[in-house]
């Protein structure tokens, strides 16, 4: 043992362990990189973020609007609805400038781009039953696929709405509104 | 080469344990993702418009000193209204003074009993 | 052979490439190790709820008229005197709403009051603490989120902005709301040549505050300045001689007797000494919070006695509803950052 014997002590019977270690460190490097690569977790939140934030602001302009400005005098929702003449034409110029400047005012950028279209629905009172909506307004832009969100207010109509189907009633008036 | 060689084996087991705590780890993480999302989906559930829309919407009634609310028809407007397009039992009456709302759309309930302090 | 195994198992000798295979291996583990902990960090989700927060304080702005004191009490946190310790711990929470069956309708007091808040020395001072006030008092939560909150009017060439906080980053949760303003109304009495050289200007707390009215109507003597404005003063040289404060038919103040701080009884902006003439631009107020430093009752009757020293009217007494004009409601926008 020694001389040549000597030469046994090196060989590449322990390579294996090398071998071993990179690869183990290879497997585990790849895993993390795709399990980090991969995770993208706020982004299913989003869509009801600005869900959330798009039905509030819409619902704030409807109410501002259903607001009357003095007492005594009917806000004005309910004088473009008492207005809006029968066959309702679809297109209410007055309600949509207020109604456009309330979704799309921002205080510091410029506006936002929200769109709109309203819908009335009222009760029959000789057949009890719901009558199929009046097409109210819009402000012209069509709807395709975006995400909308629907906001409601209750306005109660006297008797001097212009449209028969709508006097002595209370009706509610619902509005689409998506951003495009 | 009677016996395979496996004195370094327990490396490549430990690595190979490792990725899969990593992999495990990567699952609660998702899942997590889901846990958030609640957060801005219970706001949009609740209907809290609904419920401030119906209270303001009866007081108006009532300020005209209480004839509107026992008027029928507005009732039935309001009910078959609130039902055909919100998916919501409402209902409200007086006794004398006291005005009880009841509002219920299946996964939220709200009461109230409205005394008027005058 | 057998005996090389059998040594390296006993003499606790590791071969040199079994070494730097484990070093491999540990190194590429503490390396994965620090990023796996990184990858933790994210789900504390501090940046996915900006967006809940920023909603959450939107709603307790508008919708909430605040708290203060006991429960119960009426919700005029603006009159605080927060300069005193006692009183600036009592106010609970801000909140902008006029009343709580009025969401969205704001008190035009609170909102001065919110905005204007100072930074440094504020303990002693009747402004609210920037931003310790707003973190405790509006936000809530034990991270300290950073908050930028602006209220425009849209009312024409006449719109204020109100704005506090700093810039926000790019990523910030945002929301916006829509309100109307309440503003405070003033009354007008006009002078006419009768047989009187008195007007008594009667305030009915019980009518005034009667739930027919819609709270954003209503004149509201507790939060809002009674502003006075004498009309068509025809003698040149009108002197009022008296100005005294009445609760039922108790006298509670009069000249010599008016403090000097607010709230108090000004005339012209000042504190009324007789005599002092008058004009047709005299203007007399009774600040907000002056009822509530007299401990008047919520329906009371009270009474403010006007003497002059020539006729100025028939007698009779001002009921003060039928001379006050209440201005429109004004539109605003409010946008609230979080981050």
């Amino acid at each position: 043992m020694g001389g040549y014997g000597d030469q046994d002590m090196v060989n590449d019977s322990a390579q294996l362990y090398t071998i071993e270690g990179i690869s183990a460190a290879i497997l585990m490097l790849v895993t993390a990189y795709l399990v980090i690569s991969s995770s993208t977790i706020i982004t299913p939140q989003e869509t009801h973020i600005t869900d959330m934030q798009l039905e509030q602001l819409g619902h704030d302009a409807l109410l501002v609007l259903n607001t009357p400005k003095e007492y005594g005098t009917p806000s004005i929702l309910y004088q473009c609805i008492r207005d809006d003449p029968p066959p309702h034409s679809g297109f209410n110029a007055a309600f949509n400038a207020y109604f456009t400047q309330l979704l799309n005012t921002r205080i510091f950028s410029g506006n936002d781009s929200l769109h709109f279209k309203v819908q009335l629905y009222h009760r029959d009172h000789s057949s009890g039953e719901i009558q199929p909506p009046i097409d109210f307004t819009s402000d012209g832009v069509g709807y395709f696929r975006e995400n909308a969100v629907k906001v409601t207010q209750w306005v109660k109509m006297g008797s001097d709405a212009s449209d028969p189907d709508l006097k002595d009633k209370i009706i509610l008036v619902e509005a689409l509104i998506w951003r495009s | 080469m009677a016996k395979l060689n496996e004195e370094g084996q327990w490396i490549v087991m430990m690595g190979f344990i490792v990725s899969i705590i990593i992999f495990i780890l990567a699952i609660i993480v998702a899942e997590s993702a889901l846990v958030g999302k609640t957060t801005s989906e219970s706001v949009l559930e609740f209907p809290k418009t609904d419920i401030q829309d119906l209270r303001s919407l009866i007081f108006q009634l009532k300020s005209n000193d209480w004839d509107d609310i026992v008027k029928q028809s507005y009732k039935e407007d309001i009910q078959v209204l609130f039902f055909d397009r919100k998916n919501a039992i409402v209902s409200y009456y007086n006794d004398s003074r006291i005005l009880f709302i009841h509002y219920n759309n299946g996964i939220t309930s709200y009461n109230e009993m409205h005394e008027e302090q005058y | 052979m057998d005996d090389n195994r059998k040594r390296s198992l006993e003499d606790g000798q590791l071969s040199i490439d079994f070494i730097i295979g484990f070093t491999i291996f540990m190194i590429s583990f503490i390396f994965i190790a620090m990023m796996v902990s990184g990858l933790l960090i994210n789900l504390q989700s501090r940046t996915i709820d900006y967006d809940a927060v920023a909603y959450r304080t939107g709603v307790v702005l508008v919708e909430d008229p605040g708290e203060f004191g006991a429960k119960g009490e009426p919700f005029y946190w603006q009159l605080l005197n927060l300069a005193n310790y006692n009183e600036r711990n009592q106010l609970e929470r801000l909140g902008l709403a006029i009343d709580r069956n009025s969401p969205g309708i704001i008190q035009r007091y609170k909102i001065e009051k919110f905005f204007t808040p100072v930074t440094i020395g504020c303990l002693g001072m009747n402004n609210l603490c920037y931003p310790s006030d707003y973190k405790q008092k509006l936000i809530f939560g034990d991270y300290p989120y950073n908050f930028n909150i602006s209220l425009k009017e849209l009312n024409g060439t006449n719109s204020r902005l109100w704005y506090i906080g700093e810039e926000a980053p790019q990523k910030h949760g945002y929301i916006r709301r829509v309100v109307t303003i309440k503003n405070p109304g003033y009354t007008e009495i006009n002078l006419t040549n009768g047989t009187s050289d008195s007007i008594n200007l009667f305030i009915n707390l019980y009518e005034l505050n009667s739930p027919a009215l819609h709270p954003a109507y209503r004149m509201n003597p507790y939060e809002e300045n009674i502003t006075i404005f004498l009309k068509n003063v025809t003698i040149p040289g009108t002197q009022m001689t008296n100005l005294q404060f009445y609760q039922r038919d108790t006298l509670v103040d009069y000249p010599g007797h008016f403090s000097a701080e607010s709230p108090t009884i000004t005339v012209n902006g000042g504190v009324f000494t007789a005599p002092m003439t008058i004009d047709n631009n005299t203007k007399i107020v009774m600040e907000a919070g002056y009822l509530h430093r007299w401990s008047i009752g919520e329906n009371d009757l009270i009474e403010l006695r006007m003497t002059f020293d020539q006729p100025v009217s028939d007698g009779f007494p001002f009921i003060i509803q039928n001379y006050t004009q209440i201005p429109p409601l004004t539109w605003a926008v409010m946008e609230i950052k979080i981050w």
